[in-house]
C-alpha cells in the first residue's frame, strides 16, 4: 500500500498581493497550515505602491483642483498652495494604515507561516525559497506582473519612471511625458497635471483610455486639455529617447509625422508583464507570454496549482484579484467548485470626474456581433449640474434588444459610487424599464442613470 | 534573492538527487560541443558558448537554486536564437543519442 506523503504545508501561496493575501487569509481561517512567499515587500502592489497610495494623492489633488475653482461660489482662493513633501507624507500614512502594507507580522498574526525571497519550483510539490525547501499539498500561484524594459530605441541610455517609481523623487518634474493612457497612466497623468506639471500623454490608439468606451477619451482629452494643460497625443508611438542635459529628448511618430519634444522624465505605462520566471516547467503549469493559463475555476494545467491575479493578464484590475482571490479560496477545498462572473466587477478611474465602467462596452458588443441599444445622456441634462457648476461628463448604457441592462460607462463625480446601481442592475438583469421606474433622488448625480434608462424604454 | 556572491545550486534529479554549484566550464563545453557537433566552426563555437553562458549566469543571477533542466532549457533557448541546428541539437541529444 502506497504511504501518504507528508508535505510541509497544506498549501503555499506564492505572493501576496490583492489576490494572494485574499487566498492565504482566508485558508489560514479555516484552519489549514498555509506559508505565505513573498519576494519583496509584503502586501503587494496594491497596498504599498498602486492603488491605496495613488488613490490617497488622487483625493489630495482632486481637492486641490475643486478648491482652486471655488472663487466661482465665492470663495477666497487666491493664496491656496500646496507642500509636496507634506503630500508625499500624507501618501505614506495612508499606506501605513492600510494595515497590510510592507508588514509580515500582519500575516504571521493570522496564522501563517511567512518567507521572503523568491520562490522556484523543483518539482510539482516542491519549491526552493533561498534554498529553503517547501513542499505543499497545494499551491496558489499570485506572484503579479512587473515592468519590464520598455523596447524604445535608446532606453539604456536614460533613466525612465513606472508606475512604481513614479513619487521616488523628492519633488515633481517640470514635465512629463507620459506612454501610454490606461487607467493608472490617466491617474498619474491627472496628479501630476494638477499640481503643476507639463504633462504630455502618448497613446498608440485613437483615442485615450482605449478600453473603454471611445466617448470617454474623446470627452477627456478636451477636457484635460482645457482645465490642465495637457497634451494629448493619440495615433502616437514613441521611437527614440536620449538624455539631453538633465532630462529627456523624445522622438515621437504621430501618424507620418515625426516630432520631438524635451521633459524632464518619461513615466511608461504600458510595459507590464506577469512575474512567470518560477520554474513552472518544473511544476507542470503551462503558460505563455501574456500569464499563466488558467480555466475557470482558476485551476492551471497542474491539478493541484491555482493562479490568480495578474499573474494570469497582466490588465487585471486589483478588484478582479480579489474576485480571483475569493473564488480560488473556496475552489482550492470544495466539492464543486465556481466560476466568478468578471463582467460584474467594475473599472473605477478615481480621477475628477471620475470614469466608472461594468459589464460589456460598445466595442466589446461590436466584436461579439451583438444587436443592441445605447444611451448617452450628458451631465448637463441633470439638475445637479447647474447646482455643482459642472457639465463635464456623461452616462452611457448599454442593454440588448430585450431591454436588459448588459453594460454601463460613467464619467462624472462620484461616479466609482454611482456604478454599483449598474453593477446591480446588470447582476439582477435588470430591464431598463424597470431602472427607469426606480425613484432616484433629486439633485443627485444618479439621476443622470434613469434619464438614460428611461431613453432606452421603448 | 542569491546575488553575485552566492553559487547557484544546481539539483540534478535522478533516483537520489544530486546537488552540486553552477560549473560555468562545463556548460561552456557542453555549448560548444553541440555547436561544433552542427558544423559550426571552432572560434565560432566558442565564441557563442560563451555569449550564451552569459545570457544563462544573467538569467540565474536572482536564483538560489534551479535543476538541470533548466540550466538546459534557458541555455537551448539563447542557443537557438543564434544557431537553430546547435539550439536544437542541445536541447533533444539525450533523444537523439
Amino acid at each position: 500500500m502506497a504511504r501518504k506523503i507528508k508535505f510541509d504545508y497544506d498549501l503555499i501561496v506564492i505572493g501576496s498581493g490583492a489576490s494572494g493575501s485574499t487566498v492565504a487569509l482566508t485558508v489560514a481561517h479555516n484552519g489549514k497550515k498555509v506559508a505565505l512567499i513573498d519576494g519583496g515587500v509584503f502586501g503587494g502592489e496594491s497596498a504599498n505602491w498602486g492603488d491605496v497610495p495613488r488613490t490617497a494623492t488622487l483625493e489630495a489633488t482632486n481637492l486641490y483642483y475643486a478648491t482652486k475653482r471655488g472663487s466661482r461660489f465665492g470663495l477666497r482662493t487666491g493664496t491656496l498652495g500646496y507642500n509636496y513633501p507634506a503630500l508625499l507624507a500624507w501618501r505614506d500614512k495612508s499606506v501605513r494604515r492600510s494595515g497590510s502594507a510592507d508588514n509580515r507580522k500582519f500575516y504571521e498574526a493570522a496564522g501563517m507561516d511567512t518567507f521572503v525571497g523568491d520562490a522556484y519550483f523543483l518539482t510539482p510539490h516542491e519549491i526552493s525559497v533561498n534554498r529553503k525547501r517547501l513542499t505543499a499539498q497545494k499551491f496558489v500561484i499570485a506572484t503579479g506582473s512587473h515592468f519590464a524594459s520598455p523596447g524604445t530605441y535608446g532606453i539604456e541610455t536614460i533613466k525612465y519612471k513606472t508606475l512604481r517609481t513614479m513619487f521616488d523623487d523628492k519633488r515633481i518634474p517640470r514635465s512629463l511625458f507620459v506612454v501610454g493612457s490606461g487607467p493608472e497612466a490617466i491617474e498619474y497623468a491627472n496628479i501630476l497635471a494638477t499640481l503643476g506639471t507639463k504633462v504630455y500623454v502618448a497613446e498608440k490608439s485613437d483615442h485615450i483610455l482605449p478600453d473603454y468606451d471611445h466617448e470617454v477619451g474623446e470627452l477627456l482629452a478636451d477636457y484635460y486639455h482645457d482645465s490642465l494643460g495637457m497634451v494629448i497625443l493619440t495615433k502616437t508611438q514613441v521611437a527614440e529617447v536620449a538624455p539631453k542635459g538633465l532630462g529627456v529628448h523624445i522622438t515621437y511618430r504621430r501618424g507620418n509625422l515625426t516630432k520631438s519634444v524635451q521633459v524632464d522624465s518619461i513615466l511608461y505605462t504600458d510595459n507590464r508583464v506577469p512575474t512567470i520566471d518560477l520554474g513552472l516547467e518544473n511544476a507542470t503549469v503551462d503558460y505563455a507570454t501574456n500569464g499563466i493559463k488558467v480555466d475557470d475555476n482558476m485551476r492551471t494545467s497542474a491539478r493541484h496549482i491555482f493562479a490568480a491575479g495578474s499573474v494570469t493578464n497582466h490588465s487585471v484590475s486589483t478588484q478582479t484579484a480579489m474576485l480571483q482571490g475569493r473564488l480560488v479560496a473556496h475552489n482550492l477545498y470544495a466539492k464543486t467548485p465556481i466560476t466568478a462572473n468578471e463582467s460584474l466587477v467594475p473599472r473605477i478611474i478615481f480621477v475628477d470626474p471620475a470614469i466608472a465602467s461594468v459589464g460589456l462596452t460598445e466595442s466589446d458588443c461590436l466584436k461579439r456581433d451583438l444587436a443592441t441599444n445605447q444611451a448617452l445622456v450628458p451631465l448637463s441634462q441633470v439638475a445637479r449640474s447647474n447646482t455643482s457648476d459642472f457639465t463635464t461628463g456623461f452616462v452611457k448604457l448599454i442593454s440588448n434588444k430585450k431591454g436588459i441592462i448588459i453594460g454601463g460607462t460613467i464619467v462624472a463625480p462620484h461616479a466609482a459610487e454611482m456604478i454599483q446601481e449598474v453593477c446591480l442592475a446588470i447582476a439582477e438583469n435588470m430591464t431598463v424599464s424597470k431602472l427607469a421606474r426606480m425613484p432616484h433622488a433629486f439633485l443627485s448625480w444618479s439621476e443622470a442613470i434613469r434619464i438614460a434608462a428611461g431613453k432606452l424604454v421603448k | 534573492m542569491a546575488d553575485s556572491s552566492n553559487v547557484v545550486m544546481i539539483i540534478k534529479a535522478g533516483k537520489k538527487q544530486v546537488v552540486k554549484p553552477f560549473e560555468r566550464a562545463k556548460l561552456i563545453a557542453s555549448i560548444e560541443a553541440s555547436c561544433t557537433s552542427v558544423s559550426l566552426p571552432v572560434g565560432m563555437s566558442r565564441d557563442t558558448a560563451r555569449d550564451v553562458c552569459v545570457k544563462v549566469e544573467k538569467w540565474l543571477s536572482d536564483k538560489s537554486e534551479v535543476t538541470s533542466e533548466d540550466i538546459r532549457r534557458i541555455a537551448a533557448q539563447q542557443l537557438t536564437r543564434i544557431s537553430a541546428e546547435a539550439g536544437y541539437f542541445y536541447a533533444n541529444y539525450k533523444q537523439m543519442f
